[in-house]
């Protein structure tokens, strides 16, 4: 009898494990699918900025990431310039400008292709013809406000956001027709308390999931608490899929001044594809110590519908691919980010958003960590890890079979 | 009849997990929903601010001098 439900055991746990691979195949085919549709409509997308920026031109030719070759014939034989995408941070987020530039480094068209401001700060810029003011000028120029170009009063983020995407525009198609340009000075590298606690409690997790290690209970305890309060209510900046989805979509953000972003999405990925332990979510996610500090109020259990377990798996998997999927395709990872996280220790969000937490804060009260159990992207993202990772190992083996692997 | 008791409370914990889910999972597919709504918006507006500027051209090319005249090189026949 022990014989038979082992091998009733051994065949579903062979089934599930077939599943999961069939599923990983359609993750990964559909994310490579997603991510050529994305840059194909962003692409569809830029031609009317580029054909504004630079009307002159017969057509564009893609030279490498945001810049186009703007060609005067169809032989390609004239080079008008290049027209680059240019980008700064304005007041609501990111600026992108389509800034035509001439072979002498000379802004000869502008053009907004996307921003996050104001409509009507964006309207006064425009109307007071602060883009007609940048045409014209030479890359070697400051671009500053103030000095060689006039802001609009009331807008001053939009305008220097305007002005300062049209410098790194230019800058960028000068040094494709090899001319001379001042370098700005790499930043500081920034690395203070978040980046320290961050690197400690990896380090905690790390010794903490040791089977010999003798204060587990207290060390984790201490972990949680800690990384609550200054990753969470402090700092606000718990792992969310955005940070992934920016991983995917190629926006790696600048080493010197992202280190906490290198050493979170790093530590999580290298510790886990070495050891196969994830030290964040069960040590020191913010969130996740949020819920179990509400369970040790209200006495929540580990509450499973074992009808239903595979059906909530399997929902919670295929919302995080969706989320996942809308983020690469319009090339935005705050998109499908659907974490609650800004809301609890930013006190930001919609009314759906409120509601959706006060239902999680409520259930963690008498269910162990309903959120990660059921609604967390993380943990399906971990899980596509984990089983990436078997199936890795047992390829591995299988080409050398003396191999051992933890 | 406890046994019973015990099994009766399971299912309705279990349907009480399953409505949590459901009603969560639906409020975060619609602030999704919303999201999509929310930048499709601004991308049609942005479109809509470019093709305004299209509507408005400034003008493009060198400043053509005014046409002027030499007063002495007149001569005014009686």
């Amino acid at each position: 009898l022990a014989t038979m439900q082992q091998t009733k055991a051994l065949s579903k746990r062979a089934k599930r494990q077939r599943t999961e691979r069939i599923m990983l195949v359609i993750t990964l085919i559909l994310i490579v699918g997603t991510w050529i549709l994305g840059a194909a409509r962003a692409e569809a997308d830029l031609m009317p900025a580029l054909e504004q920026a630079l009307p002159t031109a017969d057509h564009f030719e893609r030279d490498s990431n945001g810049i186009y070759a703007a060609w005067a014939d169809s032989a390609e034989e004239n080079l008008l310039g290049y027209v680059v995408i240019g980008t700064a941070n304005g007041y609501g987020g990111p600026m992108e400008m389509a800034v035509a530039v001439d072979p002498t480094g000379v802004v000869i068209g502008a053009n907004v292709v996307s921003h996050k401001e104001t409509p009507s700060w964006m309207d006064r810029v425009m109307s007071n013809g602060l883009l007609e003011d940048l045409i014209g000028k030479p890359h070697t120029d400051a671009f500053q406000l103030g000095e060689d170009v006039d802001g609009v009063t009331g807008a001053t983020y939009t305008s220097r956001a305007m002005a300062q995407s049209v410098l790194n525009g230019s800058q960028a198609a000068a040094r494709l027709f090899d001319l001379p340009v001042v370098e700005a000075e790499p930043p500081q590298i920034q690395f203070g308390i978040p980046e320290i606690v961050l690197l400690a409690l990896f380090a905690v997790g790390y010794f903490g999931h040791q089977r010999k290690f003798p204060y587990k209970k207290q060390a984790r305890w201490g972990s949680m608490l800690v990384g609550l309060v200054v990753l969470g209510f402090i700092y606000n900046s718990p792992l969310t899929l955005a940070y992934f989805t920016k991983m995917l979509l190629g926006y790696w953000p600048q080493w010197q001044t992202n280190l906490y972003w290198y050493f979170l999405i790093g530590g999580i990925i290298f510790v886990f594809t070495v050891d196969n332990k994830n030290p964040y979510c069960e040590w020191f996610c913010p969130f996740g110590a949020a819920q179990e500090c509400l369970g040790a109020i209200g006495g929540a259990k580990v509450r499973t519908p074992r009808q239903y377990r595979n059906w909530l798996i399997w929902a919670q998997r295929i919302l995080t691919l969706a989320a996942l999927l809308l983020g690469i395709f319009f090339r935005n990872p705050g998109l499908g980010s659907y974490e609650l996280f800004g809301t609890l220790f930013g006190f930001v969000g919609t009314t759906v958003q409120f509601a959706a937490l006060a239902l999680v804060l409520l259930a963690s009260l008498f269910m162990r960590r309903p959120w990660c159990n059921y609604l967390c992207p993380l943990h399906a993202v971990v899980e596509l890890i984990r089983v990436t990772r078997e199936w890795v190992i047992e390829l591995w083996q299988k080409v050398n079979p003396r191999a051992k692997t933890a | 009849m406890a046994k019973g008791q015990s099994k009766s409370k399971n299912r309705l914990m279990d349907f009480v997990v399953l409505g949590f889910v459901i009603i969560t999972m639906a409020l975060l597919v619609a602030q999704m929903g919303m999201n999509v709504a929310n930048t499709l918006e601004a991308e049609a507006q942005t479109d809509n601010q470019v093709l305004e500027a299209q509507a408005t051209p400034s003008p493009v090319g060198p400043v053509m001098p005014s046409p002027t005249f030499d007063i002495s090189s007149v001569t005014i026949e009686n």
